[in-house]
Formats: C-alpha cells, sequence, structure tokens
C-alpha cells in the first residue's frame, strides 16, 4: 500500500459575483488522484494559478476539500476534524513558500520550534532542547542561533527553519510548496541539496510544488503536470522531461531556457493566456491554447490513461487515445 | 525581546515623544503617591489636604499660602487640582482598558473564526457607532446615579462600588466609557485578525498542529498587541476628557475632586474675575492630555513596521 | 563609438547616516542592435544600475561618486534637468518587473499609451491614436482597438506587461532597459515576452539590456553578458564565452548550482554562505570569504586585503579576480 493515496480530490472555492447571483464556483482542484511511497519525492509544476497550491494544501488539510478521499498510511484525512485533525498532523508537515512570511516575527526559533515538539512529543524540556540542537544541525544551522528571530536571518536560512521545523515531528510526508522559488540561485541549490539529503537520512516523502520544471526534474522521481485543476501527465522525471507526451508538458519543456547556447532548441510560444478556472473551456482545457488540437478536443475531455508502452506514464490528451487502442 | 529594545530607541529617539513620557510618568508618579494617600486618611479618617478649607477665605486669589487661590469654601485650588490627577488617571487607565479589552476580544473573535460571530459584532458595534458616545455615557451614569433602575440592582450597584472603594459616578464612568470606546479597537482589530489568518505564519502553526486557542493567544495576539497599544494610548485622552466634561455636567464624579467639577463650580464667578479654578483644572488636563496624543502619534510610527528599516 | 558607455560607475545610499556602496566601479558597453545582458543574485546592483543610466535614482539617497555614464554621444550625470528630459522621453525608456505596479489603475490601458505618445511626440505627429493602435498591434495585442479600452486589472499579467512595452516603444527609444520583465510572469507566457522582446529589437535596431537573474534567459537572448556580484560587475564576456568557458570562480559557481534538465538526483554545487549586505562587504575581493579557489582560501592572500582589478583578460572578456593572469 502507498504512503499516500489521494483519490478524487476537488477543491472548489466560492465566488460571491453579486446579489442575488447564484454564486459560481472556481474548480481550484478537480478530480485529482495521485499516489505516494514512501521516501519518494513526486514534484508538481503548472503555471500559476492551476491549483498547485490548493492541491498541497487540501492534502495538509488547510482547505476543506468537497470530496474525495486523502489516505495516509490506511487513515483518510480529508473526514478527520479538531483534536484528532491536529494529533494527526504529526504525519504530514508543510514547507512554505515566501521565507519571510512563514514565521512568526515575533517568536524566536527556539520558541518556534518548543512549541512544535511540546504539542507532539513527551520530551522533557531538556530533552526537547536537545532535540532542537539537533534539527539545526541537520538543516545546517548552530545552536547558537536558538535564541534569535527570523529578522535577523537571511532568507536562505529562515527556508532552513522552516524546514527544521516541518522535521521536528518526524513526518511522514513533507508537502514543500515552491520551497526554492523565492530564493538566490546559490541559495536555491544549498536548499535543494538539504531537501535531498534530509530525505535520504530520514526517508521522508516530498510532495514538491514549484514551476521551474528544471528544479522539480532534478529533485523528483515522479513528475505531475497540472492544468486548471487537473492532471494531465504524470511519469517518472526523467521519462516525462525526456519524451513528453502531452503538447502542454511540450511547451512547458521548451520554455525552460536552456544554460547551453549551442542546444538553442525552438521555444514552443503557446498562444493566449491561461484560461480563468471560474469557467475553464468545454472539451480538454488546454484545447485553445494547443498547437496540435483535434476536432475531438474541443467536444470531449480527455481522460488520464497509461501509456501503453511505458511504465507509469500517463497522460490526459487524445492525441495518445489512439495509441491505447491499438496497443 | 529584540524587537522591543530597538522599539524603545526609535520611540525615544523622538525628543517630543521622549518629553511626553516624562510628562506622563510624573502625573503616574503623582497619582500614585495621591491614592497611597487618599487610602491612608481613609484608614484613619481624617480629611485630606484636598477637602480642607475655611470658608472664610474663600475666593482668595494665588498667593504664597494659596499657589493656585482658594474656591467657594476656601479649599486650596492648587491641592484640588492635584489630587484631580488621581480621578483623572482612574477613570482613564480603567475606561480604556475595560475599552481595549472589549474591543480586541470581540474584533479577534470576529476576524478568526468569521461567519456567524462575524455578522453578530459587525452588527453589535454597527449600532454602537451609531449611537453618539457623549449622549450614552451621559443617559448611563444619570439612569445609574438617580436609582432609575429597579431599587434592588441600584442597591447592588452601590454595593459593588462601595466594596471597590469608588465613587458611584465614576462607575458609571468607567462602564460608560468601557461599553462604548471599544468600536474602533474592534474593527482594526477584526480586519487585522482577518488578514494575519491568512499569513503563512498562522497557517504554519495550523499545519503544526496548534490548537486554535494556542494560536490566537500566542501567534495571533502578539501580532496584534501594537494596535492595542496605540489605541489604549488615544483612547486614554479620550477617557480623561469624557470624566471633565460629564463631571462638569454633574453626572460624574462627586465626591473625589475632579477638574470637570472644579470647572463646573469655577465657571459660576468667572464673570467676578475668579479665574484661578477654572485655569487651574484646564492647565492640569491639558498637560495630560496633550503628551497622551503626543505619545499615541509616536508610538504608531515606532510600532508600524511598515516604517521599520 | 558604441550606443552606450558605463564607465567606473559607483553609486552609495545614505542608509541611517552613512554612505554605503550599493554599485562600485562598473564599466560595460552596449552597441546597436544588440542584447547585452545583467545577471546576479538579488541585491547585487542591478537595478540601482540601469536606474542611473537615466539618472531616475532618487538623491538623496543615492549619490553618484564616480563615473561616467555617455549615452549616445551626452554625458548622462552631467546634463541639465532639461537636458535629461529630452534623454528620458526619446533615448532610453524602461519595463519593470511588476506591469501592476508600473499602470495607472483607474484608466484605459488605451489612453495611459496614448498620453506616452503624446508627451514624446508632442507636435510632430498629427495621429497619435493611429500610432497608439499601431503599437499595440506590434507587441502582439489581439483586438488592439478593444484591448485599448479596457483597464489594467482587465488584462492578465503577460497582457500588462505587453502594454508596458508598448509604452516603452513609444518614444522610439534607442535603449530599452528590460529589469526583469518576466520574473513576475508563468513560463510560457515567459516565452511570449521574450520572443516578442528580440523580435522588436531585431526590427528596430535598438538595443535591449535585459536584467535576470535566470542564466537560461541569458543563453537565449544575449549576445554579451555582465555578471554582478554585490555591487561588482565580476566577469563581462560574449554569451558563448562566458557560459562555456567561465573565468570569474563566482561565474564557474553559479553556472554549477543551476539544475539542468536531464541530471536528476544529483547533489548541486553550491556556494557556501549567503550574499553579503551592503553593511558588511568584506575587504580585498567581496567574493572572498564564499570564493573556494586556492588562493582565496589561503591565510592573509591578497584576496582578503587588495580588491582585484577590472582586466581584460582576452579580447572582449573582462573579469575582476587576483586568480587570473
Ligand atoms: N481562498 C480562495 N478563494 C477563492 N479562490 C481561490 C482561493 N485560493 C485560490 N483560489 C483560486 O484557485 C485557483 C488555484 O490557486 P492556487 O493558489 O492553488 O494556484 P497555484 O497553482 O498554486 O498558483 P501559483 O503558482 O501562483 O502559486 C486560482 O485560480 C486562484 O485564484
Ligand atoms: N532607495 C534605496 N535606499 C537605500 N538602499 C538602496 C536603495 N535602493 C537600493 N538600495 C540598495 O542597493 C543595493 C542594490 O539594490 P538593487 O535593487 O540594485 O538590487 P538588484 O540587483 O536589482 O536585486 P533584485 O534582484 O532583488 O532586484 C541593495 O543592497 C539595496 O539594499
Ligand atoms: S487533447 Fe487535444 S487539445 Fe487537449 S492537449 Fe491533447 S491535443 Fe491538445
Ligand atoms: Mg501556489
Ligand atoms: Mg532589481
Amino acid at each position: 500500500m502507498p504512503l499516500l493515496e489521494v483519490k478524487d480530490l476537488k477543491t472548489w472555492y466560492e465566488v460571491k459575483s453579486g446579489w442575488l447571483k447564484p454564486s459560481k464556483f472556481v474548480r481550484a482542484v478537480d478530480g485529482v488522484s495521485l499516489s505516494l511511497e514512501k521516501g519518494e519525492t513526486l514534484g508538481l509544476v503548472g503555471e500559476s494559478g492551476c491549483g498547485k497550491s490548493t492541491l498541497g494544501r487540501s492534502i495538509v488539510r488547510l482547505e476543506e476539500p468537497k470530496s474525495g478521499e486523502i489516505n495516509l498510511r490506511g487513515v483518510n484525512l480529508a473526514t478527520l476534524k479538531g483534536r484528532s485533525l491536529r494529533t494527526a498532523r504529526k504525519r504530514f508537515q508543510m514547507i512554505f513558500q515566501d521565507p519571510y512570511g512563514s514565521l512568526n516575527p515575533r517568536m524566536s526559533v527556539e520558541k518556534m520550534l518548543d512549541e512544535v515538539l511540546y504539542i507532539h512529543t513527551t520530551l522533557d524540556k531538556p530533552a526537547r532542547l536537545q532535540r532542537m540542537v539537533e534539527l539545526l544541525g541537520m538543516v545546517g544551522l548552530g545552536k547558537e542561533q536558538l535564541g534569535r528571530y527570523p529578522h535577523q536571518f537571511s532568507g536562505g536560512q529562515r527556508q532552513r527553519i522552516g524546514i527544521a521545523r516541518a522535521l521536528a515531528v518526524e513526518p511522514d510526508l513533507i508537502v514543500a510548496d515552491e520551497p526554492v522559488s523565492a530564493l538566490d540561485v546559490s541559495v536555491q541549490a544549498q536548499i535543494v541539496n538539504l531537501l535531498m539529503e534530509v530525505q535520504r537520512e530520514t526517508g521522508v516523502a516530498f510532495l514538491f510544488i514549484a514551476h521551474d520544471l528544471a528544479v522539480v526534474e532534478h529533485i523528483s522521481d515522479r513528475i505531475m503536470v497540472m492544468y486548471l485543476g487537473k492532471i494531465v501527465e504524470s511519469g517518472s522525471a526523467s521519462a516525462v522531461c525526456a519524451s513528453p507526451a502531452h503538447p502542454y508538458t511540450e511547451a512547458l519543456l521548451s520554455a525552460v531556457p536552456v544554460l547551453d547556447p549551442e542546444t538553442k532548441k525552438r521555444r514552443i510560444v503557446l498562444p493566449g493566456d491561461v484560461p480563468s478556472p471560474l469557467d475553464p473551456p468545454k472539451g480538454c482545457p488546454f484545447h485553445p491554447r494547443c498547437p496540435k488540437a483535434l476536432g475531438k478536443c474541443r467536444i470531449e475531455a480527455p481522460e488520464l490513461i497509461p501509456l501503453p508502452s511505458k511504465n507509469n506514464h500517463s497522460v490526459a490528451c487524445h492525441l495518445h487515445a489512439n495509441e491505447e487502442s491499438i496497443g | 525581546m529584540t524587537t522591543s529594545g530597538g522599539f524603545l530607541k526609535r520611540l525615544l529617539s523622538n525628543k517630543i515623544a521622549a518629553v511626553a513620557s516624562c510628562v506622563l510618568v510624573a502625573y503616574v508618579a503623582a497619582g500614585v503617591c495621591e491614592e497611597a494617600y487618599a487610602i491612608a486618611c481613609r484608614a484613619s479618617g481624617s480629611t485630606p489636604i484636598y477637602g480642607r478649607g475655611n470658608i472664610k477665605e474663600r475666593y482668595e486669589p494665588p498667593s504664597e499660602k494659596h499657589w493656585m487661590g482658594t474656591d467657594y469654601a476656601g479649599k486650596d485650588v492648587f491641592w484640588k487640582a492635584l489630587f484631580g490627577i488621581r480621578t483623572a488617571l482612574k477613570v482613564g487607565l480603567i475606561g480604556a482598558a475595560l475599552a481595549s479589552t472589549i474591543g480586541l476580544a470581540l474584533g479577534v473573535a470576529a476576524g478568526y473564526l468569521g461567519g456567524k460571530t462575524d455578522k453578530v459584532v459587525v452588527w453589535i458595534y454597527s449600532v454602537f457607532a451609531s449611537i453618539p458616545t457623549l449622549l450614552f455615557i451621559l443617559a448611563f451614569a444619570l439612569l445609574l446615579r438617580r436609582g432609575f433602575l429597579s431599587p434592588a440592582l441600584a442597591k447592588g450597584f452601590e454595593s459593588i462600588s462601595d466594596s471597590l472603594g469608588t465613587d458611584p459616578g465614576m462607575m458609571a464612568l468607567y462602564l460608560g466609557i468601557g461599553m462604548t470606546g471599544w468600536v474602533s479597537l474592534c474593527k482594526v482589530a477584526r480586519g487585522e485578525t482577518a488578514r494575519l489568518k491568512h499569513t503563512d505564519y498562522i497557517q504554519a502553526a495550523k499545519t503544526v498542529g496548534v490548537s486554535p486557542v494556542r494560536i490566537v493567544l500566542k501567534h495571533l495576539l502578539p501580532n496584534l498587541l501594537h494596535v492595542a497599544i496605540v489605541y489604549f494610548t488615544i483612547r486614554f485622552a479620550y477617557a480623561v476628557m469624557t470624566e471633565v466634561i460629564v463631571s462638569y455636567l454633574g453626572l460624574g464624579v462627586q465626591l473625589e475632586p475632579s477638574w470637570g467639577v472644579m470647572i463646573a463650580h469655577g465657571q459660576q464667578r468667572l464673570w467676578r474675575g475668579v479665574w484661578w479654578e477654572v485655569g487651574a483644572a484646564t492647565i492640569f488636563m491639558f498637560f495630560l492630555v496633550l503628551p497622551l496624543h503626543v505619545l499615541g502619534d509616536a508610538l504608531r510610527d515606532a510600532l508600524d513596521p511598515r516604517l521599520k528599516r | 563609438m558604441s550606443l552606450l558607455e558605463v564607465d567606473n560607475l559607483s553609486i552609495d545610499f545614505m542608509v541611517d547616516g552613512c554612505w554605503l556602496p550599493a554599485v562600485s566601479d562598473v564599466s560595460f558597453t552596449l552597441e546597436r542592435g544588440e542584447v547585452l545582458s545583467i545577471v546576479g543574485e538579488s541585491g547585487c546592483g542591478k537595478s540601482v544600475t540601469c536606474l542611473s543610466l537615466a539618472r531616475l535614482l532618487p538623491e538623496p539617497p543615492a549619490r553618484y561618486s564616480s563615473g561616467q555614464i555617455t549615452l549616445a554621444g551626452e554625458a548622462v550625470l552631467q546634463s541639465s534637468p532639461r537636458a535629461l528630459r529630452e534623454i528620458r522621453r526619446r533615448r532610453i525608456s524602461y519595463i519593470f518587473q511588476e506591469p501592476t505596479a508600473s499602470l495607472n489603475p483607474v484608466f484605459r490601458v488605451g489612453d495611459q499609451i496614448l498620453e506616452a505618445v503624446e508627451l514624446r511626440e508632442k507636435g510632430k505627429n498629427n495621429d497619435p491614436r493611429g500610432k497608439t493602435l499601431e503599437l499595440l498591434s506590434q507587441v502582439g495585442i489581439p483586438e488592439p482597438a478593444t484591448t485599448a479600452k479596457r483597464y489594467p486589472h482587465e488584462l492578465s499579467g503577460g497582457m500588462q506587461q505587453r502594454i508596458m512595452i508598448a509604452m516603452a516603444l513609444a518614444g522610439d527609444p534607442d535603449v530599452l532597459v528590460a529589469d526583469e520583465p518576466t520574473t513576475a510572469l508563468d513560463v510560457t507566457i515567459q516565452a511570449q515576452i521574450l520572443d516578442l522582446l528580440a523580435k522588436i529589437n531585431h526590427e528596430r535596431n535598438m538595443a535591449i539590456i535585459l536584467v535576470t537573474h535566470n542564466l537560461g534567459i541569458v543563453a537565449d537572448m544575449a549576445q554579451r553578458v555582465v555578471v554582478m556580484y554585490a555591487g561588482k560587475a565580476v566577469e563581462a564576456a560574449d554569451t558563448e564565452t562566458l557560459l562555456r568557458h567561465p573565468a570569474h570562480p563566482y561565474t564557474k559557481a553559479l553556472l554549477r548550482a543551476v539544475p539542468k534538465i536531464g541530471h536528476p538526483k544529483e547533489t548541486l554545487a553550491t556556494i557556501p554562505g549567503n550574499v553579503p549586505s551592503p553593511r558588511d562587504f568584506p575587504p580585498g575581493c567581496r567574493f572572498h570569504g564564499r570564493c573556494v579557489e586556492a588562493l582565496a582560501l589561503e591565510k592573509d592572500s591578497t584576496c582578503a586585503t587588495r580588491a582585484p582589478e577590472w582586466r581584460e583578460i582576452a579580447k572582449g572578456h573582462h573579469a575582476a579576480c587576483h586568480c587570473l593572469k
């Protein structure tokens, strides 16, 4: 049984459009299923507003899912409430994007970490202190930093503290929502390495959200590509990046600027803007921007189906529907 | 806390604010001494200095014996005005504390819980915001003073104020100011809480499994405190002035020296050139209210995180 | 003569009563038709350098402590206010990272472009409205006439950035400075905007200064690159040389630290420590302390005591490092 199994998860936001008018729904996450093994990293990429954060936040239950299941070690998190949810939080944690906003400006590092340990462990004060020093060591900070306040740290150091806080309770799963997007290149590399090292040491599983495909490919075992609240492609990191099956993934990959000036590949420039999730296009949500769209794409929404020849590589695109029927 | 050290430095680097703080410290010190003196007098049964008067020396202008002259009963105006500090501070402190507590509690509850609670709180403060504050306090004081309440209630109220050792008029003032003064803080606290609720660090506290009560007390409130402190200072100044006005109208303080009562009495002879009673009360009030306003503004600047760095 | 020459430019800021260096001894040139990229990490002085080109920094807190900026033969730093206005109108324009912040929310976008056109072409152009629509279609806005009637918030980030570009082109500038124009945009929209910038530069025979911290964009767009670190230019070369044979230790480390597609689960090379802030720039070479070059690791080496000079190490390839001969 996988560590985490999400089934047909839907999280919609209600938006009031005005007096007397019926309220509309932003289908931020619209029927997502995924599974994650112990010690695995699943990368989640997609354009801004496609619902990556909402998916991550629903899994750690910061948002209330509308329907669906989130099974973590056989416990359905989607139905937990109150105290039982708070206790269960020991098993899953989150790392946030903004290193400046995710730490309480009026709490020292010590207070912050102590609170977590106090809630979830039975350690006494000296033991907690020892554990805190150990945690800081794990993320590359010294124990003299314990008494400091967030504003006394740089962005990268703050992100390390956020990681230490998430690791404090030895969770099985960490949802990392764009943990390196706000960091400088040189610091970004430090944090990416740190996350991989932490995973080797503790066996924690990551759901790693980012919009930079290069970073995601680097850190992930598997990648899922999201578009307008739905998964359009998923597969092993190398397979998705080496042979993308969905036209959107292709465009996304071609838009990742390459460092080597020689392999100047042709950018696929998609026309138009991302449609609003308030009224997504009929049929395939990608069809208005798709350079390869077929007539069928405008009418019928494609299902996420496994590609026949390949392992665990699935795509939601009519272009590949034929392969399926042949194979 | 490291941040508070920087804050004090920033505050005191503002020269006017530093002077204002000194004046306020002097006022508070005077108030504390006076309270001790009043308690001692009550215990020994002696008439306090501001209550002693020689009817033969009434309406004497300022002299060496009476620095600020005497009033209609020959009591020393300086001592009366000085002891007015105690009354003003008490009303200011208790009234502002009540108002701030109510405002903060309701605002945080509304902002954090949202939904029905929010709607109810918004409704309550809209009602209070549409009542003229001073009229409400006057009506409230009148109601209590004249025993318009049921006799049993009036008795109870009297015994409460007795056991607290306060003048029933002052009780009415505390409550009146407390019940009307919370609206604007409530609005601000509600908005701030609703904003803070969505910040990453509050969300992070949630994911870590911190209980809602603890989130509010340990994570939210410390980040709201600066608003409350600024608000408390300004409300303090208003409470002092409200006390003066209500007492001037004869509905406030009765048994203790009060600047409002002094002005009311003094003005009756003002046309005969007896200016010192009104003058003394006004000057004492002025030098309490002005520094409070100055300090309120300085605190706002010093505590505003946007002005940091 | 080059279109733009920046020579030994130094800029300080007054912070809490003392002058802190934001940019120190930066030199580069820009030719017509070229895209020059300025790269570096946050706070290294990219934006300050760019704003100084039209003397746009508020003075105080800023101070031009040394150097020369020559734009199309005019000395910018010595120009009269009147001449400066003329330079800003016709010679150089800017687009910034956040289009939302640069557009006025209460005016229609068409009117904002129109205003820019009228300001630039006072009396000369008899059809400013026509020029507005022409600009809109040049920046790839579909249905220019209808879009011109919209308000900024009705447009997506990518569209807003196109409007900003249209406004910047209103005065037919010689130099377009794009300060992280795509950082706030999605990857696929970023591709659209970069494409547009390259097309415009080609068609108009102007020159673009492209500020970014994304080395991939540099590889894609720029002919020449200036790498900045802690307020100093550390290396400048044509793109190919810089990416293939970087000379400065910082450039080398930066290139190694970028994850590349096709190398999963490797440990990335990192640069130890953090970017110093102007308050605690180390003496000597500012990269000293994070530099892993043998020379820098020696005790009391020249790196720790003397700032390296900006030298030409090969034709058209400049760098500032003691370990380069
Ligand atoms: N609280 C909310 N109420 C209403 N709509 C919301 C709310 N939060 C998010 N949305 C909408 O849901 C959609 C998905 O948002 P989400 O934040 O998950 O996107 P994302 O993929 O994380 O984007 P980004 O890359 O910008 O972080 C967006 O259209 C957003 O506007
Ligand atoms: N108005 C100002 N007052 C004081 N210091 C300033 C001011 N503007 C910029 N600085 C300082 O100048 C230095 C360079 O800033 P600059 O904005 O040029 O960085 P940047 O390279 O553009 O960074 P980013 O990638 O974050 O945009 C920074 O250390 C900054 O703190
Ligand atoms: S189904 Fe059609 S529209 Fe959708 S992605 Fe595939 S090709 Fe494009
Ligand atoms: Mg997000
Ligand atoms: Mg900048």
